[in-house]
């Protein structure tokens, strides 16, 4: 607060008055207060501390007094002033709360003015520059996306789409132009002819080396009779990949869409070993993982990015089944299968499986040989150092059991392909392409507006020029079409100017209306409706928002706007501890409990349910590992996610139940009700607290739990300073310490040992969900923390039209924007249903028409 | 800034002193070191905390603090000390990095982008020697040229692009304009600088390779990386460098030994294997302590090249006999600091990239944090 407040006094002096910014004046109050304890020393006469304070009192609204007011309020919130000292007279502290709280709102409403009012030129945050890429190429970003090497997006309140808070950089630029290369490289067929369809049959010992098979488990072992090859070890993402090793030096010839078949099995489930030796959970299938990775490299041992997740598949106990799937890969990929939900490194419960069951499979190592001959200990003639037979012959544990796989492909109907004919037609031999035409349509749809041959000249004149001057025909065409998908004109979402007009143009509203949908440049139909400049007749706006919501890509708007409004974003950011919390790797909760957020606002608004459903629906969606995570039991649930029914007052009612959001407001080790409260406030009630004033110290995490974070918030409280606001959080975040850093419920926090270590077999202390607002209200656990936001679902809608317009517009709603979301609320809570109307009232709004 | 590390680590009871401070004895494996006693202080009891564990599999955060698997959480994911320190350089030198290996494992990769990729390390010492001081063929300037060409094209026609642009938007866009114009300077600006070094000849030395250098065992091939790795700074032609050392090859390397390195490394406390082991890894002290003869005979204006230069000796692995990544032994020399001490820091409270953040500083970056620290080391001053 301090930083931004002073760094922006120069600044905040350009302002005449508080009308001026167009916000509420500042209060009688303060120069009143000012007047009563502080111009005994601060006047024109004693200018104590080179302070004085008489022109603010002249002329209290007149800004270049303002600057005062930032050191007034330090001060008050330090307590420093006034000085106590005899014959200073003090406030009364319900006197300087209140002048405290009038400054910082003073102050922040002066900040928050300075943001414009219009639009920001805004640039394709990383998800939609994928999202458009695969609408104008038809490549497959999913399948190999150079953009894993972008600098992460800035973000603000969440939002990665604000233009005000973006920044491009040299790196990203040069970055920019090498993904750009890449795409065309994926798309174009230039010189190229219609590859055959090819087909491969894998079969046990394609997946093994020969030598490597005998003597343990612990990798993969052959069958004897070369019928399946068993892997004994697994892990979310493993070092150890299953793949066609020869086939892995080439991978597939060409790109393009291929069929995928795995003959698997799962044996050993059950098994004559002592359960508790196992640390994978065998009360559920076993699990195939099904991968790809774009080059060999990629299946070392200590690579993991870049590899590419299809999807995992439920095996059947000991009878096969073959398991399909298709999968689009660039050339050079090769598939991979792996056990997702086994053990772990196996190594040591291969060891005591071993040393228990089968002794005799022991090996004499020399290590082992010369330590017993050191130590005097008997040990065995050299003959007899090679057990008779290896563990694998006996062994009887889980193991994922594979038959064979088959790779059939490029499937693709079409040839050339769409990204190539979009652009020319059949043409494959570049020295036909006619290169004025091709690119100015090219150039239309990356500007998403009409682009005229005079706006792109420069671009073809170089390109032919570059031909006449001896460049490769190809070569030259990709450096212009790489040129134009690296210009500012692609890169920025153009809202043209406000100067000349207050509402967007059809093109430009085109553009806002599918990137706030689909997170995509806008196709055929939107284009061709702002042609015709009928896009921004209401009736044909709406009837358009309809086709959008409905068409799959639509699923961008569930997943990008909930991660924002929900602030998902933050999850993985500060990943739990692998020991503390080994389901969250495992059982791959992280991408679970994002996907049942995802499936619950996608299904709010499909089936256009009133917004209160995120705050108590009676339903969620669950995979077998996400509800093994809730304790909610339920028959036949495996990898894929289905519609959980949840009974009256269950805890997983509404987003405040999600893992997600429980995991998304902790930090990874530990929860805080202040954190959660602040999640709270912002995402759900849309009334963030000030930021904590400046030089008071955080509370400190008290990993011993000596005390509970009750006990230290209740000490916090006492410091003046913080009293006010954490009274406003705190209430809102206790009801929610009923949940681990990973959203698992719990009743007693974890027990901490003397040394500082967790013990996660012994209870702690018991959790204290009771609190009460500053309203008087009572809460005593979630449930009544739920009906408490019911209750203000009023204010929770605004804060959803407000969330859905900085989605829409790239900007943050300001308070002139304000009579139109209470318009909007107004219309919702009177005629309308569900999210999907309130869409509908977002879309058609004054403000989403806005530049 | 130079930063060696192995894969096996050294047994802790040779390679850390009892004693502290100045006085201390030098354990075995240090005696190699011995007349460079006031140049490099030993560092004991540091780590990278409870995360990056997993035996083998965490020996590569020893340059990162934060293993390949978890990187995704971190804003630069498990970006290596190196590359900060060569982002500094840019194009400043022919080389912002340098990755040297003498026979690389997947395990103990040293240099990880801030993507959260390892950059391949080279083997070959003809391809090290080539790449330092042999003049690129013509065919390979031509297809440098082409792509530096073709890219500066393309800054071109954005440029355009971008000037039509501004005519079209309002007025607070076109701050966001310039950030693009200013951009598009620099990417030019750095093309150039990568353009003039592919015409800049490179440094002649009178250094010869030996014949069938890339053939020899691991105990004659160490000391050509080193000599590479001493040109490469004298020339100027890089300022850091990672070496990584792992695989000792087939023949055991050319050692006395009678057991495979990994094999004696899970010594089970038997005698005569860590005997064996300590063949191994006093080799590698020695190698280091020739190392810094040859900076330290190098005068440059205000020091030698040992003063100028940060050499780092160490492990991503504390104890390889017990799998253990704790307690990393890690000897620092050179590069301008007060040294002559071993100093043990309060054990699980101090990260090891404390000591990452204090070099980043001393190599002129502008930062008071890497990766995980908490702050720069105490107790390491400049002298």
């Amino acid at each position: 607060m301090r930083a931004l407040i002073t760094s922006s006094c120069a600044s905040l002096l350009s302002f005449t008055a508080a009308e001026a910014a167009q916000i509420e004046p500042l209060t009688k109050a303060v120069p009143s207060f000012v007047e009563t304890y502080c111009l005994d020393c601060h006047d024109e006469l004693t200018e104590k501390g080179d302070h004085n304070f008489e022109p603010f009192l002249n002329d209290p609204l007149a800004a270049e007094n303002h600057i005062d007011l930032i050191e007034i309020l330090d001060q008050l919130n330090l307590g420093e002033m006034p000085p106590n000292k005899k014959g200073v007279d003090q406030p009364k502290s319900q006197e300087r709360r209140a002048v405290i709280a009038e400054l910082t709102r003073y102050l922040s409403a002066l900040e928050a003015s300075k943001t414009p009012k219009g639009a920001v030129l805004r640039r394709l945050s990383r998800h939609e520059y994928n999202n458009t890429m695969r609408d104008l190429l038809h490549i497959h970003p999913d399948a190999s996306d150079p953009t894993r090497h972008f600098p992460p997006d800035q973000q603000r309140h969440g939002f990665t789409t604000i233009g005000e808070s973006q920044a491009l950089s040299d790196h990203q630029l040069s970055l920019y132009m090498e993904a750009a290369r890449f795409y065309l490289d994926q798309a174009l067929v230039l010189g190229q002819s219609k590859p055959n369809l090819q087909h491969w049959t894998f079969t046990p010992e394609d997946f093994t080396h020969s030598k490597s098979n005998d003597t343990a488990v612990f990798h993969r072992v052959i069958d004897k009779h070369k019928r399946w090859v068993d892997i004994g070890h697994g892990e979310p993402v493993d070092r150890y990949p299953t793949y066609p090793k020869d086939f892995a030096d080439e991978g597939i010839p060409v790109s393009g869409l291929y069929r995928i078949r795995v003959k698997a099995a799962g044996v050993g489930r059950e098994n004559p070993y002592d359960p508790t030796l196992f640390r994978c959970d065998l009360s559920r299938p076993l699990k195939l993982g099904l991968w790809h990775v774009p080059n060999k490299s990629l299946l070392s041992k200590s690579a993991n990015e870049g590899r590419v997740f299809v999807r995992a598949f439920d095996l059947p106990d000991n009878d096969p089944e073959i398991f399909e799937s298709f999968a689009w890969m660039p050339a050079g990929s090769t598939p991979y299968v792996h056990w997702i939900n086994g053990e772990g490194p196996s190594k040591p419960l291969l060891t005591r499986v071993r040393d228990r069951y089968h002794p005799e499979t022991q090996r004499w190592s020399e290590t082992r040989v010369d330590q017993a001959r050191e130590q005097g200990l008997p040990f065995p003639p050299r003959s007899e150092w090679e057990p008779k037979y290896p563990l694998s012959e006996v062994y009887e544990g889980p193991r994922v059991r594979v038959f064979e796989m088959t790779l059939e492909g490029p499937m693709d109907q079409q040839w050339p392909p769409a990204g190539h004919q979009r652009l020319f037609g059949d043409i494959t031999d570049a020295r036909q392409i006619d290169i004025p035409s091709s690119f100015q349509r090219f150039a239309s749809r990356a500007f998403r507006r009409p682009v005229s041959h005079g706006e792109i000249a420069h671009h073809t004149d170089l390109v032919e020029n570059l031909i006449a001057n001896g460049t490769e025909h190809e070569e030259a065409i990709k450096l212009g079409l790489a040129a134009i998908l690296t210009s500012p004109r692609f890169l920025y979402l153009d809202e043209g100017n406000p100067e000349t007009g207050e509402n967007l143009d059809d093109f430009e509203l085109a553009s806002r209306l599918s990137y706030m949908l689909w997170s995509s440049t806008p196709d055929q139909r939107l284009r061709d409706l702002a042609r015709e400049g009928r896009l921004s007749n209401p009736s044909v706006l709406s009837e358009e928002t309809e086709r959008l919501l409905n068409d799959p890509r639509a699923s961008a708007f569930a997943k990008y706007f909930s991660n924002a409004w929900l602030r998902l974003d933050k999850i993985g950011t500060m990943p739990p501890s692998t020991q503390q919390y080994r389901a969250y790797y495992y059982d791959r909760l992280e991408s679970a409990m994002k996907k049942e957020s995802h499936l619950f606002f996608a299904s709010v608004l499909r089936n256009n349910r009133p917004v209160t459903d995120f705050l108590v629906g009676p339903y969620t969606f669950a995979n077998d590992m996400l509800a093994k995570h809730y304790g909610l039991e339920i028959d036949g649930i495996g990898e894929e996610f289905q519609r959980v029914r949840l009974p009256v007052s269950h805890r997983r009612r509404g987003v405040i139940g999600h893992a997600s959001v429980l995991t998304a407001s902790a930090n990874g080790v530990e929860t805080s009700p202040v954190v959660r409260g602040i999640w709270l406030l912002e995402s759900i009630l849309g009334t963030p607290p000030p930021p904590p004033p400046p030089d008071v110290p955080p509370i400190e995490p008290d990993t011993r739990g000596a005390t509970t974070i009750r006990e230290q918030l209740v000490k916090h409280r006492s410091v003046e300073a913080c009293a006010d606001c954490h009274a406003k959080i705190d209430p809102w975040g206790f009801a929610l310490e009923f949940y681990d850093p990973i959203g698992g419920l719990r009743t007693h926090y974890p027990y901490v040992a003397p040394d500082g270590r967790i013990v996660t077999s012994r209870d702690g202390r018991p959790v204290d969900g009771t609190a009460e607002l500053p309203s008087g209200e009572f809460i005593e656990n979630e449930s009544d923390l739920k009906s408490l936001l019911v209750d203000r679902k009023d204010q929770f809608t605004k804060n959803l039209i407000q969330k859905l317009l900085i989605h829409a517009t790239g900007r943050e709603p300001t308070y002139r924007d304000q009579p139109e979301i209470d318009r909007i609320a107004n219309q919702y809570s009177k005629n309308d249903h569900g999210l999907r109307d309130l869409v509908h009232l977002v879309i058609s709004s004054d403000a989403f028409a806005r530049r | 800034m130079v930063c060696v590390g192995t894969t096996f680590g050294f047994v802790p009871r040779l390679f850390f002193p009892e004693k502290t401070g100045g006085d201390y004895d030098l354990p075995i494996l240090l005696e190699p070191l011995e007349h460079h006693r006031n140049n490099f202080t030993i560092l004991s009891q540091l780590d990278h905390g409870t995360e990056a564990v997993g035996g083998h599999q965490g020996v590569h955060a020893y340059l990162s603090g934060i293993l390949s698997k978890t990187s995704k959480g971190y804003p630069e994911q498990n970006v290596t000390v190196d590359q900060k320190a060569a982002a500094h350089v840019g194009a400043t030198t022919r080389f912002p990095s340098m990755q040297f290996t003498s026979g690389s494992e997947p395990n103990n990769l040293l240099s990880w982008t801030t993507s959260g990729v390892a950059i391949p390390p080279i083997q070959d010492l003809r391809t090290l020697f080539a790449l330092l001081f042999e003049a690129p063929g013509p065919k390979q300037v031509n297809m440098l040229q082409s792509a530096y060409a073709a890219k500066k094209s393309i800054l071109d026609l954005v440029k355009a692009d971008a000037e039509l642009l501004t005519k079209r938007v309002g007025s607070e866009d076109r701050e966001k304009l310039d950030q693009y114009f200013t951009s598009v300077r620099a990417v030019e600006k750095r093309l150039t600088q990568n353009e003039a070094w592919l015409h800049r000849p490179k440094p002649k030395v009178s250094y010869e390779l030996p014949a069938g250098a890339n053939e020899m065992d691991f105990v004659d091939r160490i000391p050509l990386y080193y000599d590479l790795m001493a040109l490469a700074l004298q020339t100027d032609s890089t300022r850091v460098i990672t070496f990584e050392i792992s695989d000792i090859g087939g023949n055991s390397g050319g050692f006395p030994i009678t057991k495979g390195y990994h094999q004696l490394t899970h010594h089970g406390k038997v005698e005569s294997y860590i005997e064996e082991l300590s063949i191994i890894e006093n080799f590698h002290t020695t190698q280091f302590a020739r190392f810094l003869d040859k900076l330290d005979a190098i005068q440059e204006p205000g020091g030698t090249l040992l003063d100028h230069t940060m050499a780092l000796l160490g492990s991503g692995m504390g104890n390889a006999s017990s799998h253990s990544n704790k307690d990393l032994p890690l000897l620092l020399a050179g590069g301008g600091f007060k040294h002559g001490r071993h100093i043990r820091y309060e054990q699980d409270k101090i990260p090891a990239c404390n000591l990452f953040a204090t070099m980043l500083q001393q190599f002129g970056v502008e930062t008071d944090s890497f990766n995980l620290s908490t702050g720069t080391l105490s107790g390491l001053d400049i002298a």
